[in-house]
């Protein structure tokens, strides 16, 4: 019997032309999605490949001249003198990039918004950590189209489309009575119904991902995780429709109520859990570190006195037969930034420590939200999202100390570098979470998805319990 | 006639518990995002001005140095919010807030609120500006979708056109009654954005901000007639209320998504560089011109050797004036050079997506209120541009006055003892922002103003058109 309604559902769906045209509109919109989520990738991991084929250009350049500086065939240029140590490590800069994750073309995410890459040299931190990414502003207050954008906001608007007047169509149509009395149960009817419409929501989705996985970089692991995620989110709707269903109202008032629904889910929470965030888990004012930080430079008028106090704590980098009073800008410069460096620290602790509180804040109430869940959970996957960024600011500064004690000593004893040292300059290279950190992880993250769904098919079970089917 | 039918819709909208509910929450709403923004628009405000305070008093106090130092130093600008950001904040939260304007560079502007967001903060911004763009047609629809449609299916409609009403003075007598209980909701929220903007508009710099308000106001009174006559038409044609409703959720929900079709297809059609290849493109091109700092540059030397010629002189210390300051501001020079190319190509980039964007207004009426709200709360990419121009008109002049004084004024031919100190810094004024006039807004948005127009004209005609061909009995279907 239930495989009967599901056929003759199918069947019926089918002849109304608009099912066709919308699985059509599902199957070009997740692929024009995902498209433009890998050119997207594709154009970041190609940027970064010719900023990095040119670095290596002229760092080979400067390392050929210092062999010949070496040979005694060039003589040492006073000005970017390729074997002068300060001015080497402080001014050169090596660029360290987040290479697009596997996966990547799933969702954009804050990679248009947090920076993926940094150009490391030896001066302080926050020189280099402003880096701003270039996009027009309008774009980002629009969006992009990209695949999680069709599976968050769109998906949902097609099951409430499709899904509206489950019952009710019946109901008004006097067949719903009929065909309870023929012995189906509610439940059946309902799921023959759903599967119908599941069927024709997830298929066009499935080739569309399926393509794209081909043409594009993805993991069996993640392509796993990503379904499980698309399941949930539109298990969660699709029972929320059959909820509004069995309250009995008409067509008209179950669409207004489940567009009401989608509004507030998609658009009013969202912004209402970052209004809290940003309330109650503020980020310290940028312009305090501006502010704080210069009034710093400003005041300092002795730079001897910081190179002096690197030489108390490392007498045996003291360069012999230096007069340190002579202005040297490298090493006064290389002085000064390891003194900034230590005073605005304890002010950018306050920033991660603050922006860490934020997100958390965030990822927890991401449970009132399937879509800021989803969103979080397809950012993650495709390595757009906060957690990838915290790790790759890590590894910089790590990769930022590596590069400063490559130079360090050899600056500020005033050594000449040697023309072999430009094969051992550290390179940044981004080391991905590991597969099973990663899964365990992100498993967690499905969770509030996971449970919202329950908590709706929990309500569809209760109200179908407590259904007389006859009254239908 | 039409006050009667005008006055029996709005009593029936109101009697409705479900609209008084809607109404309501979208009310609340409203006065909320007002309230917020009035908030956040005044802490950011002072912050900014507190900061610039800052930044010039750090000039002032930097201490003897040579002037070239005190240009590398320089100052920070911090971009003032247009008083009507509050209602708007447009692209406010993606754009940087501080530019520095340092010697031999122009900078972008850092520090956006994005950056130091979630993933939550893209889902929108609570502003009175999204409330009305997405909430307030959704409530046109649900009061108007089954203006005919019901009337139709409970047989009122023909009874109605049989008492003598035409046709017409049903169709305005319907659009008058809905804008009628719209405007129970709207104007006590306009008011209060009215008092909100009268209470912050401390920031002398601005113009009146009112010609603006009132612009605003009728934007968005051409966006809710839009729907307004838009709903009552399909409401008029369609064969149910319930496919009415469908049919006008699904333009709603076109109208919410459109926009960013048209962000893809503008990227496409206008690729912009990463800021990785930008700077790439600049260092490049600076590699091939002057560098001031260096005293060995071979077209620094060229320019020697012109001067000398000029002044008649055998070496640069018989120069009257300090070679060292031509040099730097011939490599200031070229700088600026090469910057106005580089931003230029990328400004008229982000220029054609914003027409592109413009476009889609063509399908989706938001596309259209959203850009020209943006653009007269002074919360656009526009203003952004106009700011950082000026920020860089201000960092060229500051540059040149301190290179000028190291030219012409030199007390030592020695960089380091050719110090300056208060008294010079004193001379350069402070950065003080003059934000555009209203006709900047007419200037970049033409296309915007001409669709609103063949919106409204639309709208209406469609509506007239559609009164004409109406069934008047559900049967007929």
């Amino acid at each position: 019997m239930l495989s009967k309604i599901f056929r003759n559902e199918l069947r019926r769906l089918w002849r109304d032309k608009t099912i066709g045209f919308i699985a059509l509109i599902i199957f070009c919109a997740a692929l024009f999605g995902a498209y433009n989520g890998a050119r997207y990738a594709r154009a970041q991991a190609a940027a970064q490949e010719k900023i990095l084929a040119e670095e290596n250009e002229l760092f080979a350049k400067m390392q050929a001249e210092g062999r010949d500086i070496e040979a005694g065939e060039k003589t040492a240029p006073l000005f970017g003198n390729p074997l002068h140590a300060g001015s080497v490590g402080l001014f050169y800069s090596r660029t360290a990039a987040l290479p697009p994750a596997s996966f990547a073309f799933s969702s954009i995410g804050q990679a248009d918004v947090y920076p993926t890459y940094f150009k490391v040299n030896g001066q302080r931190r926050e020189s280099f950590m402003d880096a701003t990414e270039l996009e027009n502003p309008t774009n980002l207050l629009i969006g992009r189209f990209d695949l999680a954008f069709v599976i968050i906001y769109l998906l949902p608007l097609v099951v409430i489309g499709l899904s509206y007047n489950l019952l009710s169509a019946e109901r008004e149509g006097g067949t719903l009575t009929l065909l309870l009395a023929q012995g189906v149960k509610l439940r059946s009817l309902l799921g023959a119904k759903l599967s119908a419409r599941a069927l024709i929501l997830l298929l066009p989705l499935l080739a569309a991902v399926s393509v794209a996985a081909v043409f594009f970089d993805a993991t069996l692991l993640r392509l796993f995780l990503f379904g499980l995620a698309v399941i949930f989110y539109i298990a969660f709707w699709s029972g929320l429709a059959v909820l509004v269903n069995l309250y009995g109202g008409n067509s008209v008032a179950n669409a207004v109520t489940l567009a009401a629904v989608w509004l507030a889910l998609v658009l009013l929470v969202p912004t209402f859990v970052h209004l809290s965030a940003t309330a109650l888990r503020p980020v310290p004012s940028r312009l305090e570190l501006i502010a704080a930080s210069r009034d710093w430079q400003t005041k300092t008028r002795q730079p001897q006195n910081y190179l002096e106090a690197y030489y108390t704590e490392f007498p045996d980098r003291r360069p012999l037969g230096k007069d340190l009073t002579k202005y040297d800008f490298p090493l006064y410069w290389a002085a000064i930034q390891r003194e900034m460096e230590r005073r605005t620290a304890p002010v950018l602790e306050r920033y991660e420590t603050a922006l860490e509180a934020q997100q958390d804040f965030v990822q927890t109430l991401s449970f009132i939200s399937p879509a800021l869940s989803a969103q979080e959970i397809f950012n993650d996957l495709a390595g757009t999202g906060y957690v990838r960024h915290r790790t790759f600011i890590e590894q910089v500064t790590q990769f930022h100390h590596k590069h400063r004690s490559f130079f360090e000593v050899k600056t500020f004893r005033d050594e000449r570098l040697q023309a072999s040292d430009y094969d051992r300059i550290p390179r940044f290279s981004f080391t991905e979470e590991a597969p099973k950190q990663f899964f365990s992880r992100l498993a967690w993250r499905l969770l509030p998805l996971l449970a919202l769904m329950a908590i709706v098919g929990l309500a569809v079970w209760r109200k179908l319990l407590g259904k007389i089917p006859a009254f239908g | 006639m039409i006050a009667k039918i005008a006055r029996k819709e709005c009593t029936e909208m109101w009697r409705d518990g479900r609209f008084r509910w809607a109404a309501g929450m979208v009310f609340l709403l409203l006065v909320a995002a007002l309230l917020l923004g009035w908030q956040h628009h005044a802490k950011i405000s002072s912050e900014h001005k507190t900061a610039q305070e800052i930044s010039r008093r750090q000039w002032l106090e930097q201490g003897e140095k040579n002037p070239h130092s005190a240009a590398h130093h320089s100052i920070f600008a911090f971009k003032p919010l247009a008083p009507l950001a509050l209602a708007d904040s447009g692209v406010d939260p993606f754009a940087g807030v501080a530019v520095w304007l340092e010697a031999h560079k122009q900078n972008e502007a850092v520090y956006s609120p994005a950056r130091d967001a979630t993933s939550a903060g893209r889902f929108g911004q609570l502003t009175a500006a999204t409330v009305l763009q997405v909430l307030i047609p959704l409530i046109i629809i649900l009061l108007t979708f089954g203006a005919f449609a019901v009337e139709r299916e409970q047989g009122t409609l023909r009874h109605a056109l049989s008492m003598g009403v035409t046709r017409r003075q049903l169709a305005f007598g319907k659009v008058t009654g809905v804008a009628l209980a719209l405007g129970v909701l709207l104007a006590p929220a306009a008011l209060l954005g009215a008092f909100v903007l009268a209470l912050s508009n401390e920031s002398a710099a601005f113009s009146s901000p009112l010609p603006r308000l009132f612009l605003l106001v009728l934007i968005y009174l051409a966006y809710f007639a839009v729907f307004l006559t838009v709903a009552l038409a399909v409401s008029a044609l369609a064969g149910s209320s319930r496919l009415a409703l469908v049919a006008l959720l699904a333009f709603w929900s076109v109208n919410l998504i459109l926009p960013r079709l048209a962000t893809e297809v503008s990227k496409s059609i206008y690729p912009t560089p990463s800021a990785l290849e930008f700077q790439s493109a600049v260092a490049r091109d600076m590699r091939e011109g002057i560098d001031g700092h260096n005293p060995y540059d071979q077209r620094g030397e060229q320019l020697k050797q012109k001067l000398l010629a000029e002044y008649k002189v055998k070496s640069v210390q018989e120069l009257p004036i300090n070679f060292a300051g031509v040099a730097l501001q011939a490599g200031e020079e070229y700088g600026s050079e090469v910057y106005d190319r580089r931003y230029g190509e990328l400004w008229a980039a982000y220029e054609n997506q914003h027409r592109l964007h413009t476009f889609a207004g063509i399908a989706a009426p938001l596309a259209v209120v959203r850009s020209l709200s943006m653009s007269l709360a002074g919360s656009d990419w526009h203003h952004h541009r106009h700011f950082a121009e000026a920020a860089e008109v201000y960092r060229r002049m500051l540059v040149k006055r301190m290179n000028d004084e190291v030219t012409y004024n030199s007390v030592s031919r020695d960089y380091d003892k050719n110090t300056r100190g208060r008294e010079l810094y004193e001379q350069v004024p402070d950065f003080s922002y003059q934000p555009p006039a209203l006709v900047f807004v007419a200037d970049n948005q033409n296309l915007a103003f001409e669709l609103v127009m063949i919106w409204l004209i639309g709208g209406a005609f469609t509506l007239l058109w559609a009164i004409k061909r109406m069934k008047m009995d559900a049967k007929d279907f």
